[in-house]
Order: C-alpha cells, then structure tokens, then sequence
C-alpha cells in the first residue's frame, strides 16, 4: 500500500493528507498537473492560488467528489484505494458556495446533516449555532439567510460530528469585512483546539493572517509549498541608505547573492537574504561607501506569489485573480 | 451487507425528515385522494340515475378499493416520476448532493436510500388512498342501499391486496426510470420532461406501428408501457373490444409483463447506480 501513514495517528508532525502526483484532466483542461503536497497534523494549512489555479479540484478530489486522473493521495493515514471513505467521517467540509435545503431552517439543516453522518445530538448543534452566531436565527429558513449567515452555516455544517480534519474551500467568499475577520477568528479557534484546517483561498492577506504553511497552486501546478515564515525568508531583501547611494548601488548589484536593486523613497532596496546583511555591509565598507541605516524587509505574501508565479497578477485587495 | 443495510435504512430516515417539509408530496397525495375519491362519488351519483351491478360495483366494498387503485395508478404514475425526478434533482440544483458525500455518505447508498423512500411513499400513498375509499365506500353504500335486483357481485376481498400488490410493483419501473433520466441529465426538469416523453412516445409509437406492421408485436411486447398495462390487467375478466384490440394488439402475459418490468426495473435502477457512482460531482 502506497500510504504508509498509521490509521490512528498521534504524533504532531505527521502528515494528514498526503498527495502523490495527482492529477485531473477535463478533455483538453488540465485542471490540476501532478500535484504533491503535504499537509502536516495540526495549524492551519492554505492552498493558494488564483480562481482556476485547481484548488476546489483538489478539494474534490480529496473528498471523492471528484475522481482523480492518475495520482493516489492519503487522508488521515487511509489511502485513495482502500478505507479512504472511512476517512471522510472524520473530516469535515465546505466544498465552494454554502449548499443547503433552502426550505429547512438553518438548525433542521444541521439536523439533516448530523442525522446522515450519524454523530452527536441536538446539544453539539445548538453548541454549533452559537459558536458562528446564528442561534437566533437558527429558525429561519436558509432561504432567508444573507450571505454572511450561509457561510456561517457552512462552518457549523463542516464541524458536525467533531472533525479532525476541515477542508474550507474560499470560506470567506461574499462575506463583508467584518464577517470575513470573524471567520478568520474561527478559523483561528478551530486550529487552537487542535484540528488542522486545510484552507483555500484566492486572498493573499487572508492566507497570510491565517495560515502557518501554504501551497501556491498556478494553473493546476505546484509553484511553492512550505511555511509561510520560510517562503518569505527565501525572499527577504535589506533596505538601506549610505552616503553613496549610486555607489553603493553599483557595489550591491555586482553581488551574485543579490537578485535585484531598486530605489524605493530615497532608499536601496537589495532583494538579499536579510541574515547576510552582514556581508552587505562588509562590502560597502570596502569600497569606501558608509551604511548610515539599514533594516531588513519583510517580504509580503503578496510580493513572494507574484514573483513565484511570475504573470499571475494581483488586483489592488490583494486577491490573486 | 447488514452494515450497508443499516446505513441505507438511516439514509432513508433522514431523507423522509427533509422530504416531508416539502409541500410536492402533501400535493401530490392531495390529487391523487380527490382523483380517486371523484370515482366513488362519480359512480356513486351514476348509480342514483340508472341502478347497475357494475357501477354499484364502483363504490362499494369491495370492488371500489381494486377500481379506485387502478386508477391511482394511472395518475400515480406522473405523479411518481415528477416525485422521483424532484426529489433526486434538486439535490443537483440546490448543491447539496456535494455536502453530502464529501461526508463519506456511499454514493450507491444514496441513491438506493432515496429509491428506498420513493418506493415506501408510492405504497404509503397506496394505503393511504385505500384507507379513504373504504371509508367513503362504506358511506356510499349505506346511502344507496342494497346492490341492484339481479347484478352479480364479482369483486372479493382476496382482490384487494393484489390490486395493491399490482399497483405498488408496477410504480417500481416508473420510478427505475425517472431516476435514471435524473441521474442522467441532473436535471429534475430534464429527468422528468424525459420520462414522460418517454411513456407518451413509447404508446405513440406502439400505436403507430401495430396498425401498420404485424411484426412489431413482437418488438412492442417487450415496451415498458404496454408490460405495465399487461400486468395490471392480468388476472382481470375485462373482454377487451376487438376494435380495441386490432388497434394495440395483443398484450402480453402476466408473467411475461413481470419478467419484462424486473428486467426495467434492474436495468434503469443499475445504469442510475453506475452513473451515480462513476460522475465527477463538479460546482457547475
């Protein structure tokens, strides 16, 4: 068996999902291209990429809605040919735009859902509809919800039946500022209990709140995967001013580890490793340039996948489409 | 298997929790009560005007319930595949066919679980209507008195649970195939556009072509609307008019009409499975 992960694990640093060059072709569209990602036990894990990147094709596929082309992939130690769907008990799940009966009020829907999957009782629902705030419209029919209180529903749905495992897939979609920061703040909770949360987003700010590892996902490939603190590092540059600037503009650019140099409000700006600094100013030093000051930068999420994707263009919200 | 069995009998619990807080089958029991009630009456009203041991028959017990249950029939039929189509489509409409599996609800499960519910509610609503013209028979026999001097009563009551047992059995193909055109198109309009077009062009062509080519008889004995037909009338001492039958031929046998309709039932219920099972569930 491909999956070697035990069925009950209990070490912190194992993997619950596993994929394996998985792929998934529609006719000529290659939806998701050989996708090898590892999802560790426990924080909160994103999957990031613009809309049409493959990320609900994932999804799907990781929830049997969708059958892979080829490829194999392991869910909580179960593997995509034996016992997988035994997995899926344990995992809970927002699968695109919030789906219920629209005649069932919010709290019969929960009911259905807790009945079909065959775990908890009428408490862990009213527990739920408080936990997302819906509990005095929990009469109401779904039908009647705004947008906000469907996806709220949504994430009282994917918690039925305690899951160790949440797939949100765009959990923030359509919900105002305010909603979009509870969620976040959900989320967040979710992952302090100890439940991983797999969460695919097309907002760059979203993921950077909330994630602590990330997959970039470009038309349906991998383009990075890690955590979010390192991918950055890898990333960082040093911003400095000298009593030479164009001077020192020359010396920095002529070092094989810096990858570019750009003048930002009078400063240098040095695309470098922020712990070689060091060096930086070494160099300086030795041509005569003084630095006068110097710190490093954080490179955004924002910065890091529009140079890993390369034309995968932002818009002005940070949104990755 | 009992684990699967289990698993599918608490599916159908809980798809009879959503689908009772839908107005369609509460409509639907409505129509086919007043159709199957308007034949008691209606007959019962005959009988005032011109006394007969037929129409007695009518509205009587016990040759109202086999009557009334065949005409619950022939309406259950439309009402069966808009019922099957809805209940399986909307859940391709509203999206909600995606939050369930992603819980690792068995695809095949679901589906039977949902046929499983369809085929109780046709029997239910078969009871049901049972139920009602007993009561309203026995109201319009005791108005109208003793049967008419000389007519010779030829319903028992041995005839009523094998009307209900006919009927009930020959709901089970129209509901085989309204899943399959549902699971086919996911479409609960399309599933059940399809399936009436179905049974209409089915006797259409029957009609059509048994005028025309004696051979086709063979072919037509093997249709799904001309089985039904067939077995719902097995058993029956209808003389058929000749005119009648030159013009739709001869129907096949009882057990022919059984063997024929198990066969639509295996085949439209396995290819809904099989379609069920292998169809990627995409957002679109």
């Amino acid at each position: 068996m491909w999956c070697t992960l035990p069925k009950s694990p209990t070490r912190m640093h194992e993997l619950v999902v596993e994929t394996h060059a998985l792929t998934k072709r529609y006719g000529s569209v290659l939806a998701v291209d050989s996708l090898s990602i590892q999802v560790p036990r426990g924080g909160v894990f994103g999957l990031l990429g613009p809309n049409g990147s493959g990320k609900t094709t994932t999804m799907s596929m990781l929830l049997g809605l969708v059958s892979p082309t080829s490829g194999t992939f392991c869910l909580l130690g179960h593997d995509t040919r034996r016992g997988w769907q035994e997995a899926l008990h344990h995992i809970g799940a927002i699968v695109e735009s919030p789906s219920f009966y629209p005649y069932l009020s919010g709290r019969m829907n929960l009911r259905y859902f807790q009945g079909i999957i065959g775990r908890g009782d009428s408490k862990d629902i009213e527990r739920l509809l408080d936990l997302v705030g819906l509990s005095s419209r929990a009469h109401s029919k779904f039908s009647t919800y705004s947008q906000g209180m469907k996806q709220r529903l949504s994430i009282a749905y994917a918690m039925l039946g305690d899951p160790d495992l949440l797939f949100l897939d765009e959990p923030t979609n359509g919900l105002d500022p305010a909603g979009m920061a509870e969620v976040r703040e959900l989320i967040r909770h979710l992952s302090a209990e100890g439940r991983t949360v797999l969460l695919s987003s097309h907002l760059l700010h979203e993921v950077e709140q909330v994630c602590d590892r990330v997959a970039i996902l470009s038309r349906g490939r991998l383009i990075a995967q890690g955590a979010i603190r390192d991918l950055l590092q890898q990333r960082g540059a040093v911003r400095l001013t000298s009593t030479d600037n164009t001077k020192a503009a020359a010396v920095i650019s002529a070092l094989p580890w810096v990858t570019a140099v750009t003048v930002e409000n009078g400063y240098l700006v040095a695309e470098a490793p922020p712990e070689r600094s060091w060096e930086l100013t070494k160099a300086l030093a030795e041509q005569g340039v003084s630095v006068k000051e110097m710190a490093p930068v954080q490179v955004s999420l924002e910065r890091y996948f529009l140079e890993v994707t390369g034309d995968d263009s932002p818009s002005a919200q940070g949104e990755t489409s | 298997m009992i684990a699967h069995m289990a698993h599918i009998m608490n599916l159908t619990r809980w798809e009879w929790y959503k689908l009772r807080r839908r107005w369609l089958p509460w409509i639907m029991l409505g129509v086919l009560l007043v159709v199957s009630q308007l034949f008691v009456w209606v007959s019962y009203s005959f009988n005032r005007s011109e006394q007969s041991g037929d129409v007695y028959a009518n509205f009587t017990l016990p040759g109202s319930i086999p009557n009334v249950l065949g005409l619950a029939h022939s309406i259950g039929v439309f009402l069966v595949v808009i019922l099957t189509a809805s209940v399986l489509g909307t859940e391709y409409r509203w999206r909600t066919i995606r939050s369930i599996l992603a819980r690792g609800t068995g695809r095949w499960q679901y589906l039977t679980s949902k046929v499983v519910l369809l085929i109780l509610l046709a029997g239910g609503a078969l009871l049901i209507v049972m139920a009602v013209t007993t009561v309203s028979s026995l109201i319009a026999g005791a108005l109208a008195g003793d049967a008419p001097a000389g007519s010779s009563a030829s319903a028992r009551w041995i005839d009523v649970p094998i009307a209900f047992g006919k009927a009930w059995f020959a709901f089970l193909p129209y509901i085989a195939l309204a899943a399959f055109f549902t699971v086919l198109t996911t479409s609960s309009a399309a599933g059940m556009a399809i399936s009436l077009v179905y049974y209409y062009a089915e006797s259409i062509v029957a009609a059509i072509f048994l005028n025309f080519l004696t051979w086709f008889e063979t072919a037509a004995s093997y249709m799904l609307g001309r089985n039904v037909t067939a077995w719902m009338k097995s058993g029956d001492d209808v003389v058929i008019n000749p005119l009648i039958r030159a013009s739709f031929g001869t129907f096949p046998g009882a057990l022919h009409a059984f063997l024929v309709l198990v066969f639509y039932i295996v085949a439209l219920g396995g290819l809904a499975i099989w379609l069920f099972r292998r169809r990627d569930l995409t957002g679109n």
